[in-house]
C-alpha cells in the first residue's frame, strides 16, 4: 500500500485527530488565528496551525475556525464567545507547545468536565456510544420488554386508557 | 432436522423465567433452514389500496407525525429550561462564570508579559538598526572624502602639465615656428636614437648615440 500523500499525513489519521484534549467550551463560537508566513516570532503560531488546527476542528465540528495570514506584525489568537465577548491571546514568540497549553487552559473544557461528560467511561450511561445499549442487558434488571412483555398495570397505554371515554 | 431451539419460555408477568417440563414448544422456524416445498412458489397477494385512500391516509399520518414531533421537541426544550432554572444548575453556572473570569484575568496577565518581552526585543532591534545606519553613513562620508582627494590629485597633476593659455599663445606659436620638430629619426631596439634622413649608422661613434625619449 503506498504512502499517504502530503507533508506529515499523520495529521489526517483518525488516531491522531482523536487523541487530543482540545474540546473548546460551549460558549466559544468562533476561533480565529492571525499569523505571518515569514518571521521568527510567528514560528510557534505556524507550527500550532500545522499540527493542532485539524485536531481542534475535529473535536469541535460546530465552531468556525479561520486563519488570517500576513496581516499584522505579531501573531495572536482571538476567540469570539456567545455573549459577544472576545478572548485575545498574544502569541508573539511562543512555541507551539506553549500555545497549545495556553489554549487548553483558558478556553477548553477541563479534564474533569470531559470525564464527567464522557459517555463511554461511565457505566450509568446507555446508548449507542456507551458500554451497554440498554439497561435490560444488565443482569439483575428487567428483561427486555420485546422478549418478556411487561404486566399490563405497568404499561402506560393500559393505565391511562379510559375505555368508557373512547 | 432443526434441533431443539433453546429456552422454553412462557409469557411471564414477573422477572424470573419459568421452565416448562412438558412438550417442546415451537416458537419459530430455525433461521438457516430452507423454505418448505409447499411454500417455495407461493406469491403473497399484495394488498391493493386505491390512490385517494392512500393519499388520505398519508395526509392523516403526516399531520399526526408533525404534531407529535413538535410536541416532543417542545417538551424537550421545556425540560432543558427547567434543568437550567434549578438551583443546582444555577450554582453550576455561577461557578463556571467565576472560573471563566479568573481565566480571562490570567490571560490578560500573560498578554501583558508577552507585550513587555516584545517591547524589549523591539528596542534591541531598533538600537541595532540605528547603529547600522550610522555606520553606513560614516562609511559613505569617508568614501566621499577619499573620492574628493583623488579628484584633487588628478586635477593638480593635470594643471602641472604645460597648458597653452590665451596669454601664452603668441609665444607658443613663435617657439613652435622657431623650433620645428623633425620626425625623421629611427629607434634602435636598445633605445638609441638616430636622427636625420641621410645619417647612416656606422658613421656615428658610440658616445653620441643614446638619447632620452621625451614624454
Amino acid at each position: 500500500m503506498p504512502f499517504m500523500k502530503g507533508p506529515a499525513p499523520i495529521r489526517r489519521t483518525m488516531e491522531y485527530l482523536d487523541r487530543n484534549k482540545l474540546v473548546l467550551k460551549e460558549r466559544v463560537k468562533i476561533f480565529s488565528i492571525n499569523y505571518n508566513t515569514k518571521g521568527e516570532n510567528h514560528e510557534g503560531a505556524r507550527q500550532f496551525v500545522f499540527w493542532h488546527l485539524p485536531q481542534l476542528q475535529f473535536k469541535n465540528p460546530n465552531i468556525q475556525i479561520s486563519t488570517f495570514k500576513n496581516l499584522t506584525p505579531s501573531p495572536f489568537i482571538r476567540c469570539y464567545l456567545e455573549n459577544g465577548e472576545e478572548v485575545l491571546m498574544d502569541v508573539d514568540f511562543k512555541s507551539k507547545d506553549e500555545i497549545y497549553e495556553r489554549v487548553r487552559r483558558i478556553i477548553c473544557k477541563s479534564e474533569e468536565t470531559l470525564k464527567a461528560e464522557d459517555k463511554l467511561d461511565n457505566p450509568a450511561n446507555f446508548g449507542s456510544k456507551c458500554q451497554k445499549h440498554c439497561i435490560c442487558e444488565v443482569p439483575g434488571q428487567l428483561p427486555c420488554p420485546s422478549l418478556v412483555p411487561l404486566p399490563k398495570s405497568w404499561r402506560g397505554k393500559y393505565k391511562f386508557q379510559k375505555p368508557d371515554e373512547l | 432436522m432443526f434441533g431443539s431451539s433453546g429456552s422454553r419460555v412462557l409469557n411471564v408477568i414477573n422477572i424470573s423465567y419459568l421452565q416448562s417440563r412438558s412438550k417442546r414448544v415451537w416458537v419459530r422456524k430455525p433461521l438457516g433452514s430452507p423454505m418448505a416445498k409447499s411454500k417455495i412458489f407461493r406469491i403473497t397477494p399484495k394488498p391493493v389500496i386505491p390512490e385517494d385512500e392512500k393519499a388520505e391516509m398519508k395526509r392523516l399520518f403526516d399531520n399526526y407525525k408533525n404534531s407529535m414531533k413538535s410536541l416532543r421537541q417542545y417538551f424537550f426544550e421545556q425540560s432543558l429550561k427547567q434543568a437550567e432554572s434549578g438551583e443546582v444548575a444555577q450554582m453550576k453556572h455561577r461557578l463556571e462564570d467565576q472560573e471563566h473570569e479568573r481565566l480571562m484575568e490570567e490571560n490578560l496577565l500573560e498578554n501583558e508579559k508577552t507585550a513587555m518581552l516584545r517591547e524589549e526585543r523591539l528596542k534591541i532591534q531598533a538600537e541595532k538598526t540605528q547603529k547600522n545606519v550610522l555606520a553606513s553613513l560614516i562609511k559613505k562620508e569617508r568614501e566621499a572624502k577619499q573620492h574628493e582627494i583623488q579628484i584633487e590629485d588628478f586635477l593638480t597633476k593635470q594643471m602641472s602639465t604645460p597648458f597653452i593659455k590665451p596669454e601664452n599663445i603668441e609665444k607658443a606659436i613663435e617657439d613652435a615656428l622657431a623650433n620645428p620638430v623633425n620626425f625623421n629619426f629611427a629607434l634602435d631596439l636598445d633605445g638609441y636614437v638616430y636622427r636625420g634622413k641621410e645619417t647612416s649608422i656606422d658613421m656615428i661613434p658610440e658616445e653620441k648615440r643614446e638619447r632620452l625619449n621625451s614624454n
